[in-house]
Order: structure tokens, then sequence, then C-alpha cells
């Protein structure tokens, strides 16, 4: 499922990289270091650590980059958001405080979920994140972040990190190659363009996950992020891996793919390895939306309604939907399957486990 | 795969301004919140993406989203897409309110085109700020302690639109603590 040395490898700079990359930010932005943390202080009414997270600590940080914080006091309380509309030296500054205790207690279940396997099912973060008291961006920044006088103190947890982090972006590669899929089965060339660029943006993250470099939340990073990806060896399964998604990046960026081509076969098997094949029996498949209520609406018709929208279809289309196999598709008719894919978009229907619940 | 794209129809769009029309005022209050905060930041991260090509290239899909994601607002439901589908609706269906095709979308951003960091940069901004410009209304860029200031001026505004058209924009409240 990971690369267990390239983690390694990649915890054993980790802490010196993220001291390094915040220090010369402050340097070359002209930000006091003193002068921010006494301010950053005062912010939270009670002692606390300050962590600098996201792009400072990653080496990411630009001109133009917010300046982020998390504030730890030690002790627990209830805390009122800070404001949004902090400036320290001219940049604006996103703070929030998150008590020691709280960040023990999600890297408490989280490491409990990982150990029990939890998470290597492939498809079962989603689950995680209504039991865990921490954004799964909060815990990303602080595994990732640093405190210039405490060090990293969350960086021992980024094995249980990425187990989180590959799961979650294994769920998104495989419901964007779904409906690929199902677009190209409507012969909707575009959307099947944006559905294979999500996928393969989603590998690309999945890979940097596996080997320890995980970021949460935006993915408006991920390209270079991947540019700057490095594996420990260059004849390692992950440099492998490395090179067929970017020759499948390649291949998509200059749109003279058809798909199904070798490539996406190649990023499919990679998952395979990663993650585990996916159980006979438990390929995804279509079912009407938690969010959506079906009724009879007339002879051949059904209803479906959900906040904000409420369309009418075949009844045929509603009747087929457990039956259907995300694998090609070849049971459905081009104009079928482009309705299928619209209620998709609308969130009318979801991507469900045959066999299984989801 | 490569789709078919012109750049005339962008061209032919110019800058003259254009009506915004959605179901309610909330509608339209939430797609000109967006187009203050979430898409000016967008601007804004291009503006400063430092020479880095990557980046920028992401950002374009970014850019590509967060059009799609405000003619969602603005349509309301039958054009308003999960987080998942937005960047391949956009490409499919264009963006609304623009009066663009996908095709023509893809072409806007360049999106099959190999272009130096200057060209998309420019591109990418040159687009953005038009739209911006095209919208009716000073639009506040919501960084910075002056535009905070005009933003909180213009949901005052908004506000008491909704009083006098019996309208509630409560959620601004909470679209002001993410902000």
């Amino acid at each position: 499922m990971v690369f267990p040395e390239e983690i390694e490898s990649y915890k054993l700079g980790a802490e010196a990289r993220a001291r390094q990359n915040t220090l010369a930010f402050l340097d070359k932005y002209e930000l006091e270091r003193r002068g921010a943390e006494e301010m950053l202080a005062r912010l939270c009414p009670l002692p606390c650590d300050i962590y600098y997270v996201s792009t400072v600590p990653a080496g990411l940080a630009g001109s133009k980059s917010d300046l982020d914080i998390i504030l730890v006091p030690p002790e627990s309380g209830t805390f009122e958001s800070l404001s949004s509309m902090l400036f320290y030296g001219g940049r604006r500054v996103g703070a929030k405080i998150i008590p020691a205790a709280t960040i023990s207690r999600a890297l408490e279940i989280l490491r409990d979920a990982t150990s029990s396997a939890l998470l290597h099912s492939g498809g079962d973060a989603e689950s995680l994140d209504s039991v865990i008291p921490l954004k799964w961006a909060d815990l990303e920044r602080l595994v990732n972040g640093i405190s210039l006088t405490r060090g990293a103190t969350y960086l021992p947890a980024l094995n249980d990190v990425v187990a989180y982090a590959v799961a979650r972006t294994f769920a998104n590669y495989r419901q964007q190659r779904f409906a690929s899929k199902l677009a190209g089965r409507a012969g909707i060339d575009a959307a099947v363009t944006g559905y294979l660029t999500g996928a393969v943006l989603s590998a690309m993250e999945a890979l940097m996950a596996a080997c320890g470099r995980v970021q949460a939340t935006n993915s408006k990073w991920t390209l270079e992020r991947w540019s700057r990806f490095k594996t420990a060896t260059d004849n390692s399964g992950a440099a492998d891996d490395r090179r067929i998604i970017s020759a499948a990046w390649q291949a998509l960026s200059l749109g003279t793919v058809r798909e199904p081509a070798n490539w996406l076969v190649a990023i499919d098997q990679l998952f395979d390895r990663m993650i585990g094949a996916v159980p006979a029996g438990k390929s995804h498949g279509l079912r009407l939306s938690s969010k959506a209520v079906s009724s009879a609406f007339l002879p051949g018709a059904v209803c479906i309604k959900a906040p904000g929208r409420t369309v009418v279809i075949p009844s045929r289309l509603m009747e087929q939907l457990p039956a259907i196999d995300g694998q090609d598709f070849a049971e459905l008719s081009t104009p079928d399957a482009a309705m299928l894919l619209w209620l998709l978009q609308l969130e009318l229907i979801g991507f469900a486990d045959r066999g299984g619940s989801q | 795969m490569k789709p078919e794209t012109t750049t005339a129809a962008v061209e032919d769009a110019g800058e003259a301004e254009i009506a915004i029309a959605g179901t309610d005022l909330a509608h339209v209050v939430d797609f000109y919140w967006l187009s203050l905060s979430k898409f000016q930041n967008l601007l804004e991260d291009i503006e400063g993406a430092d020479h880095r090509l990557e980046y920028l290239k992401s950002l374009r899909y970014q850019f590509i989203v967060c059009l799609q994601e405000m003619d969602g607002i603005l349509t309301g439901g039958v054009r308003r897409v999960g987080t998942l589908h937005m960047l391949s609706y956009a490409l499919q269906m264009g963006v609304g309110f623009l009066g663009m095709s996908g095709p023509q979308l893809a072409a806007a951003v360049r999106l099959h085109d190999e272009l130096e960091y200057a060209e998309l940069q420019d591109c990418l901004l040159r687009l953005g700020k038009t739209m911006i410009a095209r919208l009716p209304g000073a639009i506040p860029a919501a960084q910075g302690g002056q535009g905070q200031r005009e933003v909180l001026r213009a949901m005052r505004v908004w506000s008491a639109a909704a009083k006098e058209m019996g309208e509630d924009l409560s959620f601004l409240a909470s679209r002001l603590r993410e902000l």
C-alpha cells in the first residue's frame, strides 16, 4: 500500500527541511520572527506553541502566500474562531487554535484505524472523517508543520496520516475513473478529458502520499509538488510508478490518447498494487444518492428530488441502477449513459460498491 | 482526443458588461461573493506564481473549476454539480454566464497548448480581469485591509437590499467567517 523505505527516507530530513524553509521564508520577506510570534501568541488566551503550517514549511510559499499558523495550547478549552482579517508585515495571517488534547485524540483514533486495517480496504477514509475530532486538512498541516521552539512534534504520526491520505486519494481516483468510463460510453470527449485529468492528478497525490509527501487541501499545488517529487532511488517500485504516472500525464496533456489506453490500465494496476485489487463483487456501481428521494411520477417515469433540484427520468433507468457494472458499461446505450452521467454530476445518484454498502 | 477549439467566440465576447441573472437575490449575492473572494484570490495566486509553471498549470484548472462553481451557483439546481465533476462539467458544458461553450472555455485558457510561463500567466490574468470588469459594479478584492473594508460595505448594502426584497442572506455570516 505504501513505500516504507521512501517514507523513512523522507522523514529523516523532514524536520530540518521544514525549519529551513520557514526561516528562509521569514528572512526573504523580511518578517521578523520574534515580532510575529509575539503577535500570534496574543491571539490565544492561554500560553501556546506556535506551529508554522502549510506552504511555508513545505517550501512552496511565494510572494503572495498567507502565513498559516496553528496555535496549540496544552490545556483543553473552547476557543472562538480567530478573525480572518489578521495581517503581519503586510501579509495575511491564517491562524487557528487547536488544543493539544484534541490533536492527541485525533491521532489516537487514526492510529487505531490504521492498525485495525480499516483504511486498507481502499475507500473507508470518508467514514473516518466523521469520527476524527480534527479536520483532515488540519491533521496534515500539523504533521508537516513546525514549531521553531519545539520542532516537528507531530511528524511521528506521518505513517498513519499516509494511510489516511492514500485511502482518500484512491477513493477520488476510483470515482474519477468510473466517471471517465461512463462519459466515454456517453461519447462526451470533453468530459472524458476532465475526468481523466482528475484521475491522473489523484494518482499523483496518491503516489506522493504513499512516499510520505502528504498534502491535504489544495490541488493547486499538485503539479508543482509532482515536478519536485523525487524518489529515494531511481530503481525502486515507487520510481517505476512515478514514471508511469508522468507518462500518463504527458499523454493526457498532449491530448493524443483515446481511452482505454495502455497507460490508464497501467495506473489501474499501480493502484491494485498499492491498495489491493478491488474484491470480486465490490466493483463500483451506482445508486440513488443519500441526499435524494425518488417517487413514482407517471407510468414509466420516476421523479428524483434532492435539495435544489428535481428531475423526471424513465423508470427503467432507475430499475437498471443496481445492475450497472462500472467496468465498461457495455449494457448501457449511449443516451442512457449520458443521462446517468448527468444524474451523477447533479449528485442525484452516487457511487456504490456493488455487493457492499457505501 | 484533443478537442476542437476556437478562440474566435472568446474574442468576440469583447469587454461589454453582462447582466447577471439568478433565481433569487441569494444566488446572485453568492455569485458576487465568489467573485470577490475565491476568484480574486485565484487571480492573486496567478499574479504571485513566482515563475513556477507547474503551479500555474494547476491554477488554470482551479480557474476553470471556479468559473463552473460561480455558474452553478447563479443558475441553481440543474447546473450545480458536485465538486468531483466541476472540471469535467465545465469542459463539457462551458460557462453560461459568460456565454462560453466548453470548447470555447478550453480555448480561452489555452488548455491544450504548451505555453511558456509568461504567456500562460498573461492569458489567465487577462481573461480573469476582463471577466471581473464585465460584471456590473465595482467588485472589491477581499485581500488586504482596504479590500476587506469594501467587502463589509458591500455586505451592508446587500443586507439592505435583502430586507427590501424580503430575502434572507444569513448565509453570508458563515461566508465571512470562512474568508
